[in-house]
């Protein structure tokens, strides 16, 4: 199964929920951090890491010999990345997605693959969890390819936890899709539920189950609660303020270390999740089956 | 010869755009009559890549030089190695800028004048940790965007061709 933990808002407790339930959970577990742009988790889970590997995206080289100036690879480019001017051929590896339409479309041959860093990924085990991250070049745009090649390693034989990057853009889609369940971590403030919302419409546009967990509960106002009731979105854990949760997470430490007897609401978690998660599996065969014998 | 201006309107007393890769549209402009075309800008509601599209398109229109307020990195180095002169820092109606330009009043530039995506409007996201917007305003109002540059285009140019023609 694979769960991914989002949130919206950041700073609402993604990576707190989602390194302590695989510690809890522990043996058979995978915890991808795709928070590609700061990457946090393996503060946390400490694992020790076996060597980096640094990785790349094609960009065009254009071989000036053989071009003729013809404008294609410009016009089929969607981001501009390439322009072609009196000429010259520019070509902006910033701004370029990585699609292979130019060098496709050369009639020429004159545009090769050539590369421009990403970033790295790292691996590493920890207490029987296997942990992998990404960390994003500095100064690149780009996160989605980064993200999705730490998602490459999924294990489906393993419970695989992903955290994901703040916000509800194309980073945050591209480590929530696909995935079995979406948890959401909130906290009941303005702020956190206008971005809750933005991120439940994101997972249904994905059409995948999701449940909620509100961090610092016991403060703010009720209408993160409402608004779950309004939507029959479940909530399935609730945090408390406690300053020693916050004191733990400032020196990095596990809040299932600290304070075990949270151990036992994580594993209540998971599976609150697995129920969830395979209910929303029936009711899609259900579906399925019923479609079938409609005359 | 022709020259494009950046446009808030499409005829001659509407005053200059001060953005050149989000302007509302570009008058293209032969100085010696006074005829011009105008050309909504299709670059306009872009996320990014407005400058070096809309510098593509003058290049096409066989421009001989832009008269404008802002450039970014991108489109300036776009239109440089297109042979384009740039006039920038402008402002006023249309006419007056032609009117100045062909006085010899004006010194053309090849750097930018402003970071990528200065022209985008209020509520472009400057890429910080919340809701990571994208937002492309595209209105077509004066909006002085806040775009912090996300990236200083540094692209790479290949080909013969030397591209600092001047006519």
């Amino acid at each position: 199964m694979i769960v991914s933990i989002a949130s919206g808002k950041g700073g609402t407790g993604k990576t707190t929920v989602a390194t302590n339930l695989a510690q809890s959970v522990g043996f058979g577990v995978q915890l991808l951090d795709c928070d590609v742009e700061e990457p946090n988790a393996h503060l946390f889970i400490n694992p020790s890491f076996e060597g980096s590997q640094t990785v790349f995206l094609p960009v065009p080289e254009v071989d000036e010999d053989r071009c003729t100036y013809c404008g294609k690879c410009a016009e089929i480019c969607q981001f501009k990345a390439i322009a072609v001017v009196a000429q010259n051929v520019l070509v902006f590896d910033d701004l370029c997605h990585s699609c292979g339409g130019c060098w496709e479309i050369c009639p020429e041959s004159a545009i090769q693959e050539g590369r421009r860093e990403l970033g790295i990924i790292q691996k590493g085990r920890s207490n029987g969890i296997e942990f992998i991250h990404g960390r994003l070049r500095v100064g690149e745009a780009m996160s989605p390819p980064l993200i999705k090649m730490v998602r490459a390693f999924q294990d489906f034989n393993k419970l695989t936890i992903i955290d994901a990057p703040p916000g509800t853009s194309c980073p945050v889609i591209a480590a929530m899709k696909d995935t079995d369940f979406v948890l959401l971590v909130t906290e009941p403030t303005p702020f956190g539920l206008h971005d809750l919302k933005l991120a439940v419409g994101a997972a249904q546009m994905l059409d995948i189950p999701m449940g909620l967990v509100i961090n610092r509960s016991d403060l703010g106002d009720d209408r993160v609660r409402e608004y779950a009731r309004q939507e029959g979105l479940p909530i399935l854990m609730e945090i408390p303020f406690d300053r020693r949760v916050a004191e733990a997470y400032s020196k990095g430490e596990m809040l299932v270390e600290v304070m075990p007897r949270w151990k036992d609401r994580f594993l209540a978690l998971y599976d609150k999740i697995r129920h969830l998660s395979s209910q929303q599996t029936q009711n899609t065969k259900n579906q399925t089956r019923k479609t079938k014998h409609r005359p | 010869m022709k020259i494009a201006i950046s446009s808030s309107g499409s005829r001659l007393d509407a005053q200059l755009d001060p953005r050149f890769g989000r302007c509302a549209c570009f008058l293209i402009v032969d100085p010696a009559d006074m005829r011009y075309e105008v050309f909504d800008n299709q670059s306009a509601t872009q996320s990014s890549g407005a400058g070096i599209q809309a510098a593509q398109f003058l290049a096409d229109k066989n421009v001989s030089a832009v008269i404008t307020g802002h450039v970014g990195p991108n489109a300036a180095q776009t239109l440089t190695a297109a042979g384009i002169d740039i006039f920038a820092e402008q402002q006023g109606s249309i006419k007056d800028v032609v009117n100045r330009y062909k006085s010899g009043a004006l010194d053309p530039t090849s750097q930018s004048t402003v970071d990528s995506h200065f022209g985008m409007g209020a509520g472009a996201g400057t890429g910080n940790r919340r809701g990571q917007s994208q937002g492309a305003s595209g209105g077509h109002g004066m909006g002085q965007g806040v775009g912090r540059g996300m990236r200083q285009g540094a692209g790479r140019s290949t080909g013969r061709g030397g591209g600092m023609r001047r006519r």
